[in-house]
């Protein structure tokens, strides 16, 4: 067992972890936050990405103890029910979520891109978000979704 | 689930080497991005004692000095494809990061990893052939530095020997070369290279080739020179013509092999396109990809 302190979502967890448990695992199954989605557990799929630092990382790759002193930001930290990131307000209002399960890992994708490239081109989405896979949209809505939200992010108006 | 590893993270190589000691032969593996390992070790292809984490070892520095460009071995793509040493010393380098893996894997996944799994299609292997880089392999009692080129043994296969760890990438700088890099897959990202292709010229006052270099992925048991082609380019204007001829001589080189990829017929044509299209590519004025990566 090793002990670990991580921050997620502005939370700060004392954890004993094993060297075997893998982040996806640890913020699914101990820290109830099942936002975070397991698609294919070898990096390929992106469902279980989240922002370690800032930089989207694929947590089903990532075993838990490396996550010591870290800030780990998951969806359930982007934005509230009752208080939606600009980037989740875009999602739904473009119609870019469909079955949802790739949603998650799409919005933190879009997030870490749009932190560091606020005036993004549309292929520059469409690298931000190419290491995520959808089954449902065709990416159509999701790249327009996307596109919104930076302008709403870029113009300041508030969540 | 994984199965049960013991983990250390040392903070100094001589605790690596220590931790390497301590496990039976070979059950003590390095951890570096993880991004090949851990899948490894879900689907039971590696087992482990111990996992020794390289994360603390400050292996991920890039420094330029004395006309070359010395790369941690731990460095993660994201990283190299962004940082200004190598986007102004080497932006072929932060090209071909920017194409290995998915924006994801790139954040862990590393520039010493990718040599050290040495899969034949490893992509910063055939680059890193082309720049002529060395690799430094430093075990408790020595250092050794090794061409890229001589690094690979077979499939997955290395010249690491059981207590060494590969720390540094060394790129020599060379005036006057033009180099490219092509990747060709299924999809444009998170993809294996079905092929892979960099190439390195070298050209005189006059316009001649001084100096050529082609190397090709996912062709041979390990990533592979083109010594034949590379040979026919040396002394010669460079010609369409010329690049078309050291394509289809590239193509009697590689032993490629037939899988549910692509045969090997079609793999044979590929070659003989991508390479004189990455010779091409090479001499035409190259910038670094618009995004980051």
């Amino acid at each position: 067992m090793i002990s670990i302190e991580v921050t997620v979502n502005n939370n700060c967890y004392s954890l004993d972890i094993e060297p075997e448990e893998l982040l996806v695992d640890v913020i699914r199954d101990r820290l109830r936050l099942t936002g975070t989605k397991k698609g294919c557990g070898t990096g390929e799929c992106g469902a279980c990405t989240v922002l370690i630092d800032g930089e989207p990382v694929n947590s089903c790759l990532y075993l838990a103890v490396r996550a010591h002193k870290k800030n780990i930001l998951t969806i359930e930290g982007l934005g509230q029910p009752d208080k939606l990131h600009p980037i989740q307000q875009a999602f739904i209002k473009n119609a870019a979520v469909q079955c949802g399960f790739c949603a998650p890992g799409m919005q933190l994708s879009a997030k870490a891109m749009l932190d560091e490239n606020p005036d993004p081109t549309d292929l520059e989405i469409r690298e931000g978000i190419s290491g995520n896979l959808c089954r449902c949209t065709g990416y159509v809505k999701i790249i327009k979704a996307i596109r919104e939200a930076a302008e709403i992010l870029r113009k300041g108006e508030s969540i | 689930m994984l199965e049960e590893f013991g983990y250390v993270c040392p903070n100094t190589i001589e605790e690596a080497f220590s931790a390497m000691s301590k496990a039976r032969p070979g059950q003590a593996l390095l951890l570096a991005g993880g991004t090949d390992l851990i899948p490894e070790l879900r689907s039971k292809e590696k087992k482990a004692d111990c996992l020794i984490d390289l994360s603390k070892l400050n292996l991920n520095g890039i420094k330029c000095m004395n006309d070359k460009v010395i790369i941690g071995a731990v460095t993660t793509f994201r990283k190299l494809a962004r940082d200004p040493i190598i986007r102004n010393e080497l932006p072929i380098l932060s090209d071909c990061a920017n194409q290995i893996g998915a924006v994801q894997t790139r954040s862990l996944a590393t520039i010493g990893g990718n040599l050290c799994t040495a899969a034949p299609s490893a992509d910063s292997a055939t680059l890193l052939m082309c720049l002529d880089a060395v690799l430094r392999l430093v075990s408790p009692t020595q250092e050794r530095l090794v061409p890229v080129e001589d690094f690979f043994v077979g499939p997955r296969k290395t010249v690491l020997q059981d207590m060494e760890i590969l720390t540094e990438i060394i790129v020599p700088l060379v005036q006057n070369r033009k180099t490219n890099f092509k990747k060709i897959g299924r999809r444009k990202t998170v993809c294996l290279s079905l092929i892979n292709c960099a190439a390195a010229l070298r050209i005189d006052e006059k316009g001649i080739i001084e100096e050529a270099r082609v190397a090709l992925g996912a062709l041979a048991p390990t990533p592979m020179r083109a010594m034949e082609a590379e040979k026919l380019l040396v002394g010669k204007n460079p010609s369409l013509e010329l690049f078309e001829e050291a394509g289809k001589i590239a193509m009697n080189e590689i032993k490629p092999t037939t899988s549910y990829r692509a045969s090997a017929e079609y793999k044979r044509l590929l070659t003989e396109a991508v390479v004189k299209r990455t010779l091409e590519d090479s001499l035409s004025q190259f910038k670094p990809l618009a995004g980051k990566g």
